[in-house]
């Protein structure tokens, strides 16, 4: 009986640990890329001499975007003769951050889940994500700023694109790899609620 | 236990203790990373609880070995997410394998590839896309795929290697084990020999010591009893020529008894003689008296005569006084002669009393002295006889001393030759005691060489068992 028992426990452990653990590395390798193109209808530019649109989008409960707001804050906002650069905030508004950013010179807005999906047309499913676009609102560049998850060594250099797309280069969109903001991510990749909290 | 389950044990001890150290380090990756601080304290800590349960629960080395490449693979997966799922992270689990070859069990390191391919093949199924957390190629794929199973055929082979290598230490173990114990007791033994045939080398040293100067004094002794001997020898010669002399003394002995016999024969005869002789001057004395007696009649006669004669001178007157005169001188001479035949009588009653005495003392003194020869004759007849008897028995005794003396002698000779030879023996067992007792302690310092080998070979038999020996 004791063996049984003991049998049981073991296999259980053994399903659950599995199963927690490719929970948890989904969450460092899933690509919350777009599936399509982001809709940027109701974005303007401030004036006609800025060539390219920049928005980040994040969210300050994930790590990766953590990073990001790092990097930022390091690097400042860029040119706005030359490009109309925003910072997203989805559902989670710590006006510490948003405050920082502003601060920092930089134009944001927060947005609300429900906001996001209606605004992009559920698009955005992941953070953090970059996306860059033309004066046409013709999106140049959506995805992630790193091949990998974002860390403290990770180097974000968008600049880079941006010097690609003005050259007429195609950049190859990277992984959106962080954190899922849209609740079916969220439920598919922590159905538990771990990472995301309440989702079911 | 064997060597294999003894090893286990080892390695799974020392994994617990490495799963939770692997704590201070998630608490650092969590707070660098900005992953979660609980799991980075709570994962080590389950999964350990998980194993040590499991240990308890099913106490089998087969299933524990089995259950710590999941747990360590799984401890890894935990690293990799506090990491945020870094590709560098997964050289904790290329470490881990290489680790878990320790564990001697093949099956354990397929478990370590099965449980890393699993999650890996788990969460591709979740998300198609992301078997890595990049765009990854099937080369790519296969690249890192290979190196896993390149690096689990290695490991399992190397733990195969390291079973049978365990199992070739326990056969060897089992048969060091005996032969360690017995060249141990065999070395005590020895070591304990040594030291008892030392301390008895020892003993014997003194006592051949001993046994020598004892032997020396012995012989001393001999030679002193020799001399002895030799002076006693002399001696009872000497007291046999004074016994002979003796003897011939107590033959001679003889011719002085009849000597005395002779004296004895001419005294008896003169006490006849002294005694005829002495009674005829008795008798002399005695008509002495008589004749003193007659003097006294005579003188009675006189003095009668005298006074007749003065009485007719009386009558006579005057033409008698002359006549009275004279017969008043002739009175008084009778008056003197009495009285000298008064004093003679007297003188010669006295001498014959005296004579009568000395007469009797000495015819008492000759009886006495007689006597007196008579007991002397007989004491020293039987005296003479003794000493006749004695001096035959001591002069036959003295020959046999002189004999037993001589035999003695010819024995102290033998005895003292003996000795001597005794003493050589004794030098020549000393001789060789001195060569045992180098025998003994090249046999000792062989023994300490033996223990030496013994302990170095208990000590290799310690780390080929792995543990400390019951043997210690």
């Amino acid at each position: 009986m004791k063996k049984t028992i003991a049998t049981i426990f073991l296999l259980s452990w053994v399903v659950v640990a599995s199963y927690a653990l490719t929970l948890m590395h989904s969450w460092h390798y899933s690509d919350l890329s777009p599936k399509g193109s982001i809709s940027l209808s109701e974005l303007t530019f401030q004036n006609s001499e800025q060539n390219l649109g920049v928005i980040h989008f994040i969210t300050p409960m994930c790590g990766c975007s953590r990073e990001v707001y790092k990097h930022l804050m390091k690097e400042g906002p860029l040119d706005n003769k030359a490009y109309n650069e925003k910072i997203i905030i989805i559902d989670d508004f710590k006006d510490g951050i948003a405050n920082e950013l502003t601060k920092r010179g930089f134009d944001v807005f927060k947005l609300s889940n429900e906001e996001a999906k209606k605004i992009f047309d559920g698009e955005v499913r992941g953070v953090p994500l970059l996306t860059i676009y033309d004066q046409t609102l013709t999106t140049q560049y959506v995805g992630g700023y790193s091949e990998k998850s974002i860390t403290p060594f990770t180097k974000i250099n968008y600049r880079k694109f941006l010097q690609k797309i003005e050259t007429k280069k195609k950049v190859k969109p990277l992984p959106v790899i962080g954190c899922a903001v849209s609740k079916e991510y969220q439920k598919l990749l922590d159905p538990f609620g771990l990472k995301y909290g309440e989702v079911l | 236990m064997n060597a294999y389950e003894k090893n286990a044990c080892q390695i799974l001890k020392v994994a617990h203790i490495a799963i939770l150290i692997h704590i201070p380090i998630f608490i650092y990756m969590a707070n660098f990373f900005g992953t979660e601080m609980t799991l980075a304290i709570g994962a080590p800590l389950l999964i350990t609880v998980v194993q040590v349960i499991m240990d308890k629960a099913f106490k089998s080395v087969r299933i524990s070995s089995l259950l710590l490449p999941f747990n360590i693979i799984a401890l890894s997966a935990v690293m990799i997410h506090l990491g945020k799922g870094m590709i560098e992270w997964h050289f904790h689990i290329f470490i881990m394998i290489g680790i878990l070859s320790l564990m001697a069990n093949p099956m354990t390191i397929v478990v370590a590839a099965l449980t890393a391919a699993v999650h890996h093949i788990s969460f591709y199924f979740l998300l198609p896309n992301s078997i890595f957390n990049y765009q990854a190629s099937l080369g790519i794929v296969a690249i890192h795929a290979a190196f896993v199973i390149v690096e689990s055929i290695a490991c399992t082979f190397l733990a195969y290697r390291f079973k049978k290598s365990l199992e070739v230490q326990d056969n060897l173990n089992e048969k060091i084990n005996p032969l360690v114990r017995s060249i141990e007791d065999i070395s005590k033994n020895s070591s304990q020999s040594c030291s008892n045939l030392l301390q008895s080398s020892d003993n014997n040293a003194i006592a051949l010591n001993t046994i020598t100067d004892n032997s020396n004094r012995l012989n001393q002794m001999v030679d002193d009893t020799k001399n002895k001997i030799s002076e006693l020898l002399n001696n009872v010669k000497e007291t046999n020529g004074c016994v002979k002399e003796s003897a011939n003394s107590v033959a001679d002995s003889k011719v002085f008894l009849q000597s005395l016999a002779d004296i004895k024969e001419k005294m008896e005869i003169l006490q006849e003689r002294s005694s005829e002789q002495l009674k005829a001057v008795v008798d002399t004395v005695h008509r002495i008296s008589e004749k003193t007696g007659i003097i006294n009649d005579i003188v009675f006669q006189t003095k009668l005569l005298s006074f007749n004669a003065s009485v007719e001178a009386a009558r006579a007157g005057e033409h008698g006084k002359g006549f009275a005169v004279v017969a008043e001188e002739i009175g008084g001479l009778a008056t003197t002669s009495g009285g000298a035949a008064v004093e003679i009588t007297k003188i010669v009653e006295e001498s014959r009393e005296q004579l009568t005495t000395a007469v009797d003392s000495i015819s008492g003194g000759l009886v006495n002295f007689q006597t007196n020869i008579d007991d002397a004759y007989g004491l020293w007849d039987k005296v003479s006889q003794a000493l006749n008897s004695s001096f035959s028995k001591v002069e036959g005794n003295s020959i046999k001393q002189e004999e037993n003396l001589e035999a003695i002698s010819i024995q102290a000779d033998q005895q003292s030759k003996e000795i001597m030879e005794l003493s050589e023996a004794l030098h020549e067992i000393k001789e060789t005691s001195n060569m045992t007792l180098n025998q003994i302690k090249n046999v000792e310092e062989m023994s300490g060489l033996l223990k030496d080998d013994a302990d170095q070979l208990f000590i290799l038999h310690k780390d080929l068992s792995g543990t400390d020996s019951e043997a210690a």
